[in-house]
């Protein structure tokens, strides 16, 4: 018989009971995610490696007050992106506690991470550069939008912010986007006609 | 091939590929992909964001879920972004609003 598999809010209530593996399991599916979406904001691996431990700190400790509803992954969404807008504001990094003293074993697997992206090879460079001139807020929006492959709702959820304002987000950025990339481009076409 | 129904197919193509395993090869999907750059290419011409996508030929290297979804997600970005540049909110806001 093929094996259950625990929903997000089971593990969070079996970790509230004191089960360290099954918040060792929920690290395991959510870090990657969290991981890109703490990179989208600090654009420092470092840094954003530290983010990452500090967000899962967080939801260890409010381990507790977490209400099993099945929204697991917008509540942890809205952790991240508070946490990854305080670590803006403070512009530097934050001592956390190391996943040893945490006492959680992380797999060494990554999980599928669509927002990577950002950083890609594979986007267009243009637009890579393009991107990351945007205003965090809007290039946050966007990555989730377009790699995230979150909805709107979603993303209004993890950045606290009415779903009008996630529209505007995204529809500023991408005319900011295009542009940039048309006037870079009309530029270059000017100097290589000179 | 509308506009509309480019964006509807890459929408739904990265959709599933969010459910792929991230080493999963889908260089199968690539002429669906080189398919659709064309048909927004022939709709828009003149497009310079458009013009920089180039066709990916399916020998050169690995071809996995995260890449596609780079791929069209900046398909996307190119088309939905046109709305916008020609100054056309409500069909901006539109397409933005194809929920998953």
């Amino acid at each position: 018989m093929r094996k259950r598999i625990a929903s997000d809010d089971e593990l969070m209530s079996a970790a509230a009971g004191g089960d360290a593996s099954a918040f060792a399991e929920l690290v395991r599916r959510h870090r990657g995610w969290v991981r890109s979406l703490a990179y989208a904001f600090v654009q420092n691996e470092e840094q954003a490696e530290d983010l990452t431990q500090e967000i899962f700190c967080r939801v260890y400790d409010r381990k507790d007050r977490y209400d099993p509803e099945g929204k697991f992954v917008p509540w942890l969404k809205r952790i991240a992106v508070n946490l990854a807008k305080d670590a803006l504001r403070r512009g530097k990094r934050r001592e956390v506690l190391s996943w040893d003293e945490l006492d959680v074993e992380i797999a060494d697997e990554r999980a599928f991470d669509p927002m990577e992206a950002l950083a890609s090879d594979a986007l267009h460079a243009d637009l890579r550069d393009a991107l990351q001139t945007l205003p965090d807020e809007q290039r946050l929006a966007l990555a989730m939008h377009y790699f995230g492959n979150m909805s709107l709702q979603d993303i209004a959820w993890a950045m606290k912010c009415p779903v009008g304002t996630v529209k505007s987000r995204l529809f500023n950025g991408l005319r900011r986007v295009r542009r940039t990339l048309t006037e870079q481009w009309e530029n270059e076409g000017e100097n290589d006609d000179r | 091939m509308t506009d509309e129904m480019i964006l509807r197919m890459a929408d739904e193509t990265v959709q599933i590929l969010s459910k792929a395993p991230w080493h999963l090869d889908c260089k199968h999907l690539l002429p669906t992909y080189n398919a659709m750059l064309v048909a927004a290419r022939d709709n828009h011409p003149d497009d310079s964001f458009l013009g920089a996508l180039v066709p990916i030929n399916p020998n050169n290297g690995d071809v996995n879920a995260p890449i596609l979804t780079v791929l069209f997600a900046q398909l996307r970005m190119a088309l939905e972004s046109l709305a916008g540049a020609n100054g056309s909110r409500g069909e901006e806001i539109r397409a933005l609003s194809v929920e998953h």
